[in-house]
């Protein structure tokens, strides 16, 4: 998988853009490709051909959970016995699919347990079936950068996911603590690259057209 | 089909095995189990009463009225203990067992039923008699009474207490028995849910039958994708037309009757030609 800074480079060459141009600097490059990144992740995620690259998804393997009030899970609807958690920190920013934020999987801690996602509305009409008391699984749901659980009684979870922020915080590793923005992957599969730096150049040859001479400053001053 | 035949797995190992030829679809959340359990239950109320488990319990009627068992789905009988002996003291724990007895030691009647009426008989032609064991008492039921129990939908179509009159009445409604006697030990033998002790939903286990709930449940996973936008108008195609060749299949397989069914039509039959031919001539003595 190719860095950020392997990315905005290539991208860069592509433009003839040079290192020290004030109109061109590397967060500028970056936050394009990904807004086209996104795009087509988005686009690949609708065709249902995401999931499966391994490569792009990253792994918050120790997320605390707190117990929370049913009002802040928006799940008032539930009958009481139910406890609720939720993730205790609000998550980093993750890259948006079709359905929304891009999250393959929320298991326990060990990957025994999978949990399906859920949205608030919808888990409440279920636990109103009568078929519900059949139902084993474990739901969640995305909610103000915040993952909610109902009835799960666990401590942490594990989070698999595609993140547009730095994460090296939340992955349990020290060592990459301090790793440079510009050296960490850029999580979008190597086959949409020519599309990114397509889109990428025609946005940026906008803006770097060198402007055409009015038709006075296009006369010869020798005439 | 018959009970003892019958292996079941629960509603999570089905779903499981759909998701293994599903994996594309499972990984990107189109399997929700929740949208699929009425599917499960579906298939089972089509396969029909065979495939539920035959279940009994000896219940303690008290102020005329017993909770039943909360896996209970139909009554198939019912029969009121009047006598019975307790040997040891009660402390706790119970199960229910039928001991078999030697054929030699049961009087029987012209029509080959036992006389005693605490001994029973089953499709083998065996006796056995109702004893209950606690951990720490033995109560063997000396004599059982049928009794009559008012028709409706928790009482199987062939329920033998339905047609009985007796003094001794009983109602089934919202889970409970109401009886019209104050307190009782009253046997009785139903189909169970499909439930385990857990409470999960359970189907067949079968290979022939699994096809039928598998493909019942893929074909509603690709209807909810449908309506959700998704093209799977193909893989719709197909698992219909694959659905309706496991449904036949599981159908005709839970109804084809087993060696002990087939015994007892052949054996029905035999008596009814005896009658029918031989039964007229009785009185003529056969010279040899």
């Amino acid at each position: 998988m190719a860095s950020i800074g392997e990315v905005v480079s290539r991208v860069r060459n592509n433009v003839k853009g040079s290192k020290q141009d004030p109109f061109l600097t590397d967060r500028y490059l970056y936050s394009i490709i990904l807004k086209y990144a996104t795009l087509l992740m988005r686009r690949q995620d609708s065709a249902n051909k995401l999931m499966k690259f391994n490569s792009v998804f990253q792994t918050l393997p120790f997320v605390e959970l707190i117990e929370v009030d049913k009002i802040e899970a928006q799940c008032s609807g539930i009958k009481s016995g139910c406890t609720i958690r939720r993730t205790k920190h609000k998550l980093p920013n993750f890259m948006q699919g079709y359905w929304g934020p891009l999250i393959r999987t929320v298991s326990s801690i060990d990957g025994g347990f999978e949990l399906q996602p859920t949205h608030p509305g919808t888990y409440t009409s279920m636990t109103k079936t009568s078929s519900f008391k059949y139902n084993t699984t474990r739901y969640f749901w995305f909610l103000n950068d915040y993952l909610y659980f109902p009835n799960v009684d666990w401590d942490a979870v594990k989070i698999e996911g595609v993140f547009e922020q730095d994460i090296t915080k939340w992955n349990c590793d020290p060592e990459d603590d301090c790793d440079p923005r510009h050296t960490q992957p850029f999580n979008v599969p190597d086959f949409l690259f020519a599309e990114i730096e397509q889109m990428v150049v025609n946005d940026l040859s906008v803006n770097m057209k060198t402007p055409v001479d009015p038709s006075d400053d296009k006369q010869n001053i020798l005439r | 089909m018959e009970n003892y035949t019958i292996k079941y797995r629960t509603f999570d190992q089905l779903i499981e095995d759909v998701s293994v030829d599903f994996s594309a679809y499972a990984l990107e959340g189109m399997i929700e189990p929740q949208q699929l359990i009425k599917v499960a239950t579906r298939v089972n109320y089509d396969l029909g009463l065979r495939i539920h488990r035959a279940k009994e319990v000896v219940l303690d009627v008290e102020h005329n009225k017993v909770k039943l068992p909360n896996d209970f789905y139909t009554l198939n009988f019912a029969m009121l203990s009047t006598k019975f002996t307790v040997t040891q003291p009660e402390i706790q724990g119970t199960h229910i067992e039928e001991v078999a007895l030697e054929k030699s030691a049961v009087s029987v009647d012209e029509y080959g039923c036992p006389v005693d009426n605490a001994v029973c008989q089953s499709d083998c032609g065996n006796y056995y008699q109702l004893i209950q064991k606690f951990k720490t008492k033995t109560v063997t039921h000396e004599q059982l009474q049928m009794i009559r129990i008012k028709p409706g939908k928790a009482v199987s179509a062939d329920c033998p207490n339905s047609n009985w009159s007796s003094a001794n009445q009983a109602d089934i409604r919202d889970g409970w028995i109401y009886t019209s006697f104050k307190t009782g030990q009253l046997f009785i033998n139903y189909q169970g849910a499909l439930e385990n002790a857990d409470g999960e939903l359970l189907v067949v286990d079968h290979p022939l039958i699994n096809e039928y709930y598998e493909y019942a449940i893929k074909q509603r996973i690709l209807e909810n994708m449908y309506m959700n936008g998704e093209n799977v108008v193909q893989q719709m195609n197909l698992v219909e037309g694959r659905l309706r060749g496991a449904r036949n299949n599981a159908l005709s397989l839970v109804n084809t009757p087993n060696f002990g069914e087939l015994k007892k039509i052949w054996e029905m039959n035999r008596k009814a030609q005896y009658h029918k031919y031989v039964n007229m001539f009785k009185s003529t003595p056969t010279t040899r």
